[in-house]
């Protein structure tokens, strides 16, 4: 295996014109950070691992984040690494280059920490992909004190167990402090033990290792896991039952807490500007700035909405005064804001007023991602036109039944989403893209059929107001159930009622000016299980790997047979972890990851679920979610508005609180004889759209 | 996306509503290695963020999807560089030149670099109608001992002395065979470098519209593919400047009837020509780029 950076610079410059787009290995983007190596003052050198190819990572914004909180320490260094398209892969082993960071090319060998992004299941095996490019075990439990500490963040972390056997530790909830928490705990143990002082300096060559007998890598352990949020898979054990189910999930260490309880930041930091600027396209080439994090609409599907809670905005100023900074250290031509529900933003409409009008003339474009059907603002649409094309808005109505709207909790009126429709139209925006879930709890083909009417209407109302130039792009997925939401004791549909539901919705969105995607049904399994799986699916994962299963993601490379090979070969079942419906008594893969919700709350919304019962916006009426519960000293150090949370303490109620989710009313079909606090279809958001309407 | 397509003249109709003077600049810049892997899409798109990033005012074409006032001579695509590229801006309200150049010169990101920037004529015709020719540079990466020279020279030798080298290319999905000897006017071996291990070619070609030679054909018709490369576009040669016409002067005009006789023959889908059904979703998503795919799944 090639060593120092030369040497990998030498190989490479023989084999990229061989690949495609070989500028994803090139490194030596505009705001990329070189740091020098041979610098003492460096402590600490951080890999921050994206597992798949560049072009989906380098606009990933939590990796952003991290890379430039801690590249702006003058005594750490972080650098990137993406996993390799097959053909550069296939090179790379060939010539033994191992994997290396694009900033100063050295090994992943080289790095103290390695910290991957697990934003998604489809990933997983990449992570695997990439380990054994860098030549350290796969398996955390085979690492020395040689190989530099494998960690884990991101959302895929909250079901940690299917990717424990592979990790040192794995960070649960928002990395922006606990980074350097850990970094700074391994920097100590390195130090005490004299650990790993090989390295390489400007040129060439190691030089000397100075080591004194060291003990294993527990003791490392042992100190990380006393940082909350840190979850250290070897520290606990897990017993099952006769039936294959959890009998206990238990701490094997004094140290390991019985819950690893997710890590929030009180205030969002402030947000990166100088982000780098890849030199070529990458998905969602722009500038990304998040103005909220959190949601407070509790939909019973959404993960992202139960994980990431509390809610906290970020000023309006902080945010005018990034995209100034952004277009200023980057020059990108768009710029989008992220939230989970971006009109539920307090000041999004002064938030775009703004911008347009000191950037309109650059033609800067405005991505509002993430909009709500119901509190859309007219306005909004305007002040959106100026700048440069978009071909239209994205909305995500999920189910077009009254019914089942009840049932996911994001109750919308259809007459709303046809008004909205055409106010969209009647401003020549051509396309207006949709999605929508099957495999919901109790839905029926009635329900499917309805999403293709409710399309054809959505077209027809296109049609009338722009002619033929009018279309509508249906996008179709098939519901997983993610752990810490009130679905996750739900079973996933089966297969055969999958595919006829998109048999029949194939049969009903054809013609022109409708264009209908769908997820393969394979695809989402191998979702399902990655997600909802225990300890055992580690095995899986490696062995799937093993036979070639790679790149999930990418339809080209989806390997299903890997897959069921795998599974046939440890004797487990996928359906059995997919689509078995869960006794809310069991104890989940997930049970010893706290989201900081009470399992009450996610029992009292799962019963709501099959009653209909639609529960309110929490800015409304607080529950009791238990992040309150579980954040106490936080909320109490913050100021009233910098969470979404009730305050605490006397003489503060904001909103009303209660210690169940009372719903404001139930389906009349499905819970006929219950009566909820209304006896009839009311609103979420009673008082209107939350944005603050600009003074004209 | 195509910036050679559309006529640089202004079009009355185009004018933006407040008819602000204009003032044409042409910046001449280098393309160098760091950045040699970017295709000619990337190339636009660095210019326009570096002009955001600068703050000039660049003047944007109307409608739907306002294109900038920004025009390239030639693209150089991936795995080719250039020395003394030049490209035409227009920015409305004029700055004062002194300043353009500081401001580029702070915003550019690595690995291109600003040469010269001189103001020119509203109504100089596009840069790439006037083209001519083009020299290159072609490194070859090889170890001492791993190509030998007199492999090279012979094999140039053979290029040289056959009247018809075919090659084929593909145009917008169409398959097209054309005859790249004519095009290339001179090929020469230029020696060995052991301190940066490169063998060195040097190419002239022509450089017209319907009738240009590529340096990657010609390296690939060479038989030498195989090898790491830079291709280096070291000059254009434009009919504008008297210098470059008399160079170009010795060879001949080659015209696009000559290399290319019999143009490929497949007809155009008739109107009311069945859209397939819709198929499976990879392999409709094979062939579309990144962010097309990745437009389906987000705004």
């Amino acid at each position: 295996m090639l060593q120092t950076p030369k040497q990998i610079t030498r190989a490479l410059d023989r084999v990229l014109h061989k690949v495609k787009q070989p500028a994803r290995y090139t490194g030596g983007e505009l705001n990329s950070i070189v740091k020098d190596w041979a610098n003492p003052a460096i402590r600490g050198k951080i890999a921050l691992a994206f597992p798949d190819i560049y072009e989906l990572g380098g606009s990933n914004l939590g990796l952003m984040v991290l890379y430039d909180l801690i590249n702006k320490r003058t005594d750490l260094l972080a650098e990137r690494v993406y996993c390799p398209w097959p053909d550069f892969e296939a090179l790379m082993r060939r010539d033994s280059i191992p994997l290396y960071s694009l900033e100063t090319r050295h090994r992943l060998l080289d790095f103290d920490v390695i910290g991957f992004s697990l934003p998604y299941e489809q990933l997983y095996t990449n992570v695997l992909t990439m380990l054994d490019l860098a030549s350290i075990p796969l398996r955390a439990a085979n690492r020395t004190p040689e190989h530099p500490l494998v960690i884990a963040g991101g959302s895929g972390c909250y079901n940690p167990e299917p990717m424990s056997a592979f990790f040192d530790a794995m960070v649960i909830g928002e990395g922006e402090e606990i980074i350097f928490e850990v970094v700074a705990v391994y920097a100590a143990w390195k130090r005490e033990y004299g650990i790993r002082e090989t390295g390489y300096g400007v040129e060439d060559g190691p030089y000397p290792v100075s080591r004194i007998p060291f003990p294993n890598r527990k003791t490392l352990l042992e100190r990380l896991v006393k940082i909350p949020g840190v979850y250290v898979p070897a520290f606990y054990d897990v017993s099952y039952a006769a039936d294959g189910t959890i009998a206990a999930i238990t701490p094997n260490h004094p140290m390991a807490p019985p819950e690893v309880l997710k890590r929030v930041v009180t205030v969002m930091p402030p947000p990166v500007t100088k982000f780098i600027v890849p030199f070529i396209d990458v998905v969602h080439n722009r500038a990304s700035i998040e103005i909220m994090r959190g949601c407070t609409r509790g939909c019973r599907f959404c993960q992202a909405g139960m994980i990431f809670r509390p809610v906290r905005e970020r000023p309006v100023d902080e945010v005018v005064q990034a995209v100034d900074a952004m277009i200023e250290a980057c020059g990108f031509e768009e710029v989008s804001f992220l939230s989970l529900s971006s009109s539920d933003y307090t000041h999004v409409e002064e938030l775009v007023r703004r911008v347009t009008d000191k950037h309109g003339t650059q033609k800067l474009s405005i991505g509002l991602p993430s909009l709500r059907i119901e509190s859309f603002s007219v306005d909004l649409m305007d002040l959106l036109e100026k700048g440069r094309r978009r071909s239209g808005f994205t909305f995500a109505p999920e189910a077009a039944t009254d019914r089942l709207r009840d049932v996911i909790n994001k109750p919308i009126a259809s007459e709303d989403l046809l008004r909205t429709a055409e106010e969209v139209y009647k401003r020549g925006w051509t396309t207006i893209k949709m999605y929508f879930m099957i495999g919901h709890p109790t839905q029926t083909l009635e329900d499917v059929q309805a999403i293709a009417d409710l399309s054809k209407q959505v077209l027809a109302v296109g049609k009338r107001v722009l002619g033929k130039k009018a279309n509508v792009r249906i996008g179709v997925s098939t519901l997983v159930p993610k752990p810490h939401t009130p679905f996750q004791w739900v079973p996933m549909e089966e297969e055969s009622v999958i595919r006829a539901q998109i048999e029949l919705l194939q049969q009903e969105l054809r013609g022109p000016g409708i264009h209908f995607t769908w997820n393969n049904p394979q695809e989402t399994l191998v979702e399902a299980f990655l997600t909802r799986g225990d300890r055992r699916i580690s095995d899986v994962i490696e062995r799937a790997w093993q036979l070639g299963a790679k790149l999930e993601g990418w339809g080209e490379y989806f390997n299903f047979p890997a897959w069921q090979q795998a599974f046939a070969d440890f004797g487990l079942d996928m359906d059995w972890y997919a689509r078995r419906a869960r006794p809310t008594a069991e104890v989940l893969p997930w049970e010893h990851i706290s989201a900081g919700l009470k399992k009450q709350f996610l029992v009292d919304e799962y019963v709501h679920t099959y009653q209909g019962g639609v529960v309110d916006d929490c800015r409304e009426h607080c529950f009791s979610c238990g992040i309150l519960g579980y954040f106490k000293e936080q909320r109490r150090a913050t100021a009233d508005e910098a969470w979404c949370c009730p305050p605490l303490g006397r003489d503060k109620a904001r909103q009303p609180v209660d210690i169940t989710p009372i719903p404001l009313y139930f389906n009349d079909d499905m819970a006929p004889d219950k009566v909820g606090q209304f006896d009839y279809r009311v609103p979420q958001r009673r008082a209107g759209t939350v944005s603050k309407r600009v003074q004209s | 996306m195509s910036t050679t397509a559309t006529d640089y003249d202004l079009d009355p109709a185009d004018t933006s509503a407040t008819e602000q003077p204009r003032q044409r600049i042409r910046l001449i810049y280098e393309k160098g290695e760091l950045v040699k892997f970017i295709s000619h899409q990337d190339e636009f798109r660095l210019w326009e963020r570096t002009l955001r990033r600068a703050n000039l005012p660049l003047l944007y074409k109307q409608g739907f999807n306002p294109q900038p006032f920004m025009q390239f001579a030639s693209p150089l695509g991936v795995g080719i560089t250039g020395l003394r590229e030049p490209v035409d801006i227009t920015l409305s309200p004029p700055v004062p030149l002194a300043e353009v150049e500081r401001l580029i010169r702070e915003k550019l990101p690595p690995g291109i670099h600003l040469q010269t920037i001189e103001e020119v004529p509203l109504k100089t015709p596009a840069l790439y109608s006037l083209l001519i020719g083009a020299d290159y540079t072609i490194l070859l990466y090889a170890e001492p001992g791993e190509l030998a020279s007199s492999r090279i020279t012979q094999r140039i030798e053979e290029f040289l002395a056959q009247s018809e080298i075919v090659r084929e290319r593909e145009r917008k999905g169409e398959k097209y065979t054309y005859n790249l000897r004519p095009l290339v006017f001179v090929l020469r071996y230029a020696g060995y470098d052991s301190a940066s291990e490169e063998h060195r070619i040097f190419l002239r070609v022509q450089q017209r519209e319907g009738a240009t030679g590529r340096p990657d054909e010609v390296v690939a018709a060479l038989g030498f593919d195989d090898f790491a490369r830079t291709l280096r576009r070291d000059s254009l040669y434009r009919s504008d400047q008297p210098a470059d016409v008399a160079t170009f002067a010795a060879y001949p005009v080659i015209s696009q009837a000559e290399i290319q006789p019999t143009k490929s023959s497949r007809r155009k889908p008739k109107w009311g020509y069945k859209r397939q059904p819709p198929k499976e979703q990879a392999a409709v998503a094979s062939g579309r780029s990144i962010s097309e795919r990745a437009g389906d799944e987000f705004v």
